[in-house]
């Protein structure tokens, strides 16, 4: 195997779990989250020598933004959009997972660059800032993305009645 | 209620498998996106080298365009050899690689193929692919180790112990307008190292070996002494294989032998000195016959060039000593070099 830069396999082994729980926030699925963080990684080692000292993570995170956003622009996933949602689900011991599967849905309905400023302002919990470094966008912009996409995900929630229900 | 929807983002990613061959998976990434970039990169070469500056340039020098051949992806390996030999897929194409084992340009891509080690003194049969690497660092060191090699001088191998486990390597390489497929055996010394057109004795087998394991060029083994001011000479330079010392050298270093067996520098001439000596060598009968082992090195003369490998001529034996550079070697040598060596040291 080529011989990968120094501190980029410690860097992979300690930073890749966090890095793939965004891709999936991203994505919706495990393989193509996989997918993203491998091609994200892969495009960082080459300049690995240059930003292996400094943010490290935030500039394999904003290689997965972009390349996220390109392949969606390209529907490089297969995303399919619907409007239908999950079945509503059933109070019964399945009911934590579906309650992720609604939420999965409805986050994955938004549109690309809203669902990007919801995970990375209330996932990764980045700072208002921070998400417009890493989207190349104005403050104002993430805070008007992250305003709507929140609404978003409110009302279909509550169209579902699901928000009032507590998450178990 | 946003925390309440915070809170079930954090928990919505699942559990998520770590691949064991992650880091595998991302190398291999890598090696896939230096590939298409050097095909890219080939790919503009071609249209700015082979369209535009031959479409401007070749009317003025009122000259035919040359056919365009490039191929910058690596060669695919083919699934089978005929058997031990040299034998390639074709002769060079679309470079000057007829006079050299390859050319002196650094090639876009180099694959090694390496075929299931057959019985010399058995049958001979289609040995099949065993395995691949596309080498992905050392190709300008590899051109520059291989353009050099010296060719194999006409007729019988000097060094050949028959039959015996042979492993067929082959070493395909790309460049922006052809390619060159070298043949190299890991065997008895009986097979030569040949692109199909240039023939060089000099066994490529372990660098082929060492090339396939790495996945890069690691280079041509340095012979023993390869340092100091009369390193022994391992490969030999281009050319030699015709003349006992090849043109334009830069300077020349005599060594005399030792007791301990190593040689040590007598005196060093430069460009003017060299090019006499090499003047009054390549004048000299040439003999059919190869240099006595049994008697030692009078002199060692070391050619220097401002390019490429040094190449050491061997004076040996008391008069009438003859001279040899491992493949070509001239009699009658007492007088005419003894006297011009003499002439200068006494000068000095």
């Amino acid at each position: 195997m080529e011989q990968e830069p120094g501190g980029f396999a410690e860097f992979v082994s300690a930073r890749s779990p966090a890095l793939l729980r965004t891709a999936w926030l991203l994505t919706g699925d495990a393989q193509l989250a996989e997918d993203l963080l491998q091609s994200a990684l892969a495009r960082a080692w080459p300049h690995w020598s240059r930003i292996g000292d400094g943010q490290p993570e935030a500039y394999v995170r904003k290689i997965m933004l972009r390349m996220h956003a390109a392949s969606s622009r390209r529907r490089w996933w297969r995303e399919t959009p619907t409007e239908v949602l999950p079945e509503r689900p059933s109070v019964d011991g399945h009911a934590a997972a579906d309650d992720r599967a609604v939420l999965a849905a409805v986050l994955a309905s938004l549109p690309v660059r809203q669902r990007q400023v919801v995970v990375l302002r209330y996932y990764d919990d980045l700072s208002v800032r921070d998400v417009a470094m890493a989207l190349g966008c104005s403050v104002g912009t993430v805070k008007s993305q992250a305003h709507k996409g929140l609404n978003a995900l409110r009302s279909a929630l509550e169209e579902r009645g699901e928000l009032s229900r507590s998450f178990r | 209620m946003t925390a309440d929807l915070t809170s079930r983002l954090r928990r919505l990613p699942p559990d998520l498998p770590t691949p064991p061959d992650r880091m595998e998976q991302i190398a291999a990434r890598v090696r896939r996106r230096r590939r298409r970039r050097g095909a890219l990169m080939a790919g503009a070469s071609v249209i700015v080298l082979g369209g535009v500056v031959p479409f401007i340039l070749d009317p003025l020098l009122g000259r035919d365009r040359p056919p365009i051949a490039a191929e910058a992806a690596s060669l695919s390996c083919p699934r089978e050899v005929p058997g031990p030999g040299s034998w390639v897929p074709h002769v060079p194409r679309g470079v000057d690689a007829a006079n050299r084992l390859v050319p002196a340009d650094t090639p876009l891509s180099a694959v090694v193929c390496a075929f299931d080690s057959v019985d010399t003194s058995g049958a001979v049969l289609p040995a099949p692919l065993r395995g691949r690497a596309e080498l992905t660092s050392g190709l300008r060191d590899l051109a520059r180790d291989l353009a050099w090699v010296a060719g194999a001088a006409h007729g019988p191998p000097d060094f050949c112990s028959g039959g015996g486990p042979s492993t067929t390597y082959l070493l395909g390489l790309t460049y922006v307008r052809g390619t060159v497929w070298v043949s190299a055996s890991d065997g008895t010394g009986c097979i030569r190292t040949s692109n199909g057109a240039f023939d060089t004795m000099r066994g490529l087998g372990p660098q082929m070996a060492a090339a396939l394991d790495a996945g890069r060029w690691t280079g041509l083994e340095s012979p023993p002494s390869a340092q100091g001011d009369c390193p022994a000479v391992g490969w030999g330079r281009h050319g030699q294989e015709s003349v006992l010392v090849p043109p334009s050298p830069t300077s020349l270093t005599v060594c005399r032998a030792v007791a301990d067996g190593s040689s040590a520098a007598v005196t060093r001439y430069g460009a003017e000195r060299a090019a006499a000596v090499a003047k009054a060598l390549n004048g000299l009968p040439n003999d059919e016959g190869r240099l006595s082992d049994q008697e030692e090195d009078e002199l060692e003369l070391h050619f220097h060039y401002e390019e490429g490998p040094d190449v050491q001529v061997r004076v040996r034996g008391k008069a009438p000593a003859s001279a040899g550079n491992g493949t070509v070697v001239a009699k009658d040598v007492d007088g005419v070099i003894s006297a011009l060596l003499r002439q200068w040291t006494s000068a000095r």
